[in-house]
């Protein structure tokens, strides 16, 4: 267990402030990419924010602190931390489906397909370890509409390992099949996480993709073997 | 209801007080204020399991982070004093209440899968025994698979305990297969328990035991 500072000082040995990306004035930046790299910013001051101190000890202070950014700026964004938890949700779940469907969408085989999506999406966790522990752990902690959507994000994610339903000799995963994996995933992931292994997650690979398949291999054979 | 005929309790609603020792109904009744002569150990331990209950019973209300030590003692009917004689703080008593449900449904899944010879059947008895029981105790269901992950590391330690356990029956005679994953089970445990969460927030705890014939075909993986 990480030892806390006394609440107050709030002194945060051994973390780093996230890579903050000033903009400097008459930038030439339209508003909207101005209000999109602040955005990122608050998201990565949050995600370390939550890594360090937990969601119900995180203020808005922490956040901004370590975002780089005033108050002010904050409260344009957000109306508070909730709404900038749920924010930096979705946004880092478009990111993480984004890799995922990106890599598994070049792939026609089923094996390959779930391979290339699977490494894709643990390398992405791995390489952002407060990321991962803001979508894999403080999500399902979180209070119930956020836990609605970490399902709707589950789903989205079992579904881009799917195979394009124009692939001759399919075989259809139920829903609920790809509900229990995905909760599989995420529950094994968030143990990783927890256990502060968060940057080891890619050599959870060829075990995860074992699991993944297991359910269809038989009806893989199948399908093969006519 | 079967709770109006205490001769004949329900086997399957969950009891905190049903301990070998301890009728139920003996147990979680509330006790007359003053003088009533009966021993302190036994006021005590009526106490701490009307804690217990009354935890289970207010959580689906409130959620672990919004509940207060005062919602507890006014569920179960005891002093702020009573509450912190038995229980350091909300922490400890949620994860004496975790153990308490958890050892309850592992131990029952695991007799009735054990009482089958072979694999398939166990799956089937063990999985149909854990729907049953989460469906007609909606609240244990809330506990293990909602609130687990809302308090804290300890009660997720707890959590992953309880799927290890769960995953562990599941394995005991599986037909072993090239190519499957060492933690298999323990995957599949992980994912039934998010399941159930789902089942949870949407209510329809009540529709498990519906769900349990494709659960079984998929621990069967076939």
């Amino acid at each position: 267990m990480a030892t806390r500072e006394p609440r107050g000082s709030r002194r945060r040995p051994g973390i780093e402030s996230p890579d903050v990306e000033r903009i400097p004035p008459r930038s030439g930046l339209s508003r909207a990419e101005v209000i999109a790299k602040q955005q990122r910013r608050i998201f990565g001051g949050l995600a370390a924010a939550l890594a360090y101190h937990g969601y119900e000890d995180t203020k808005v202070t922490d956040i901004v602190e370590l975002a780089g950014v005033s108050r002010a700026t904050f409260y344009e964004h957000f109306t508070g931390k909730e709404a900038c938890f749920t924010a930096a949700y979705e946004d880092g779940v478009e990111r993480l489906a984004g890799s995922v469907e990106e890599a598994a969408s070049a792939e026609p085989r089923r094996t390959t397909r779930v391979s290339d999506g699977l490494r894709a999406g643990l390398d992405f966790l791995a390489a952002d370890p407060a990321l991962a522990h803001l979508l894999l752990v403080e999500s399902l902690a979180a209070a119930r509409p956020a836990r609605l959507e970490h399902e709707r994000s589950l789903v989205r994610l079992a579904k881009a390992l799917q195979p394009p339903s124009e692939l001759p000799g399919r075989e259809v995963v139920p829903e609920e099949t790809l509900r229990l994996l995905a909760g599989g995933l995420a529950s094994h992931l968030s143990g990783r996480v927890l256990a502060g292994e968060a940057e080891r997650l890619s050599e959870d690979h060829d075990l995860l993709l074992g699991f993944l398949l297991a359910p269809t291999q038989a009806a893989d054979v199948r399908v093969a073997a006519g | 209801m079967s709770g109006s005929q205490p001769a004949d309790p329900d086997p399957d609603r969950f009891e905190p007080g049903a301990v070998p020792d301890l009728p139920a109904e003996l147990a979680l009744a509330q006790l007359p204020a003053g003088r009533h002569g009966l021993p302190r150990s036994f006021v005590a331990r009526n106490q701490r399991l009307r804690i217990v209950a009354a935890m289970l019973r207010v959580l689906p209300r409130h959620g672990y982070a919004e509940l207060t030590i005062g919602d507890l003692t006014r569920e179960a009917g005891v002093s702020r004093s009573s509450f912190y004689g038995q229980f350091e703080d909300k922490e400890e008593c949620f994860l004496v209440t975790y153990d308490i449900a958890a050892q309850w449904i592992c131990g029952r899944v695991e007799g009735s899968a054990k009482a089958e010879d072979r694999w398939p059947e166990r799956v089937r008895a063990g999985v149909s025994e854990a729907m049953r029981l989460l469906a007609a105790n909606p609240d244990v269901a809330h506990l293990l698979a909602v609130e687990s992950l809302q308090a804290g590391a300890a009660a997720r330690r707890r959590r992953q305990a309880c799927i290890e356990r769960l995953a562990e029956i599941l394995r005991t005679g599986r037909p072993a297969r090239a190519g499957w994953p060492e933690d298999l089970e323990e995957l599949l445990i992980g994912g039934t328990l998010s399941l159930i969460g789902r089942y949870v927030d949407a209510g329809r705890v009540d529709r498990l035991p519906a769900a349990t014939a494709d659960l079984v075909a998929l621990y069967f993986l076939k």
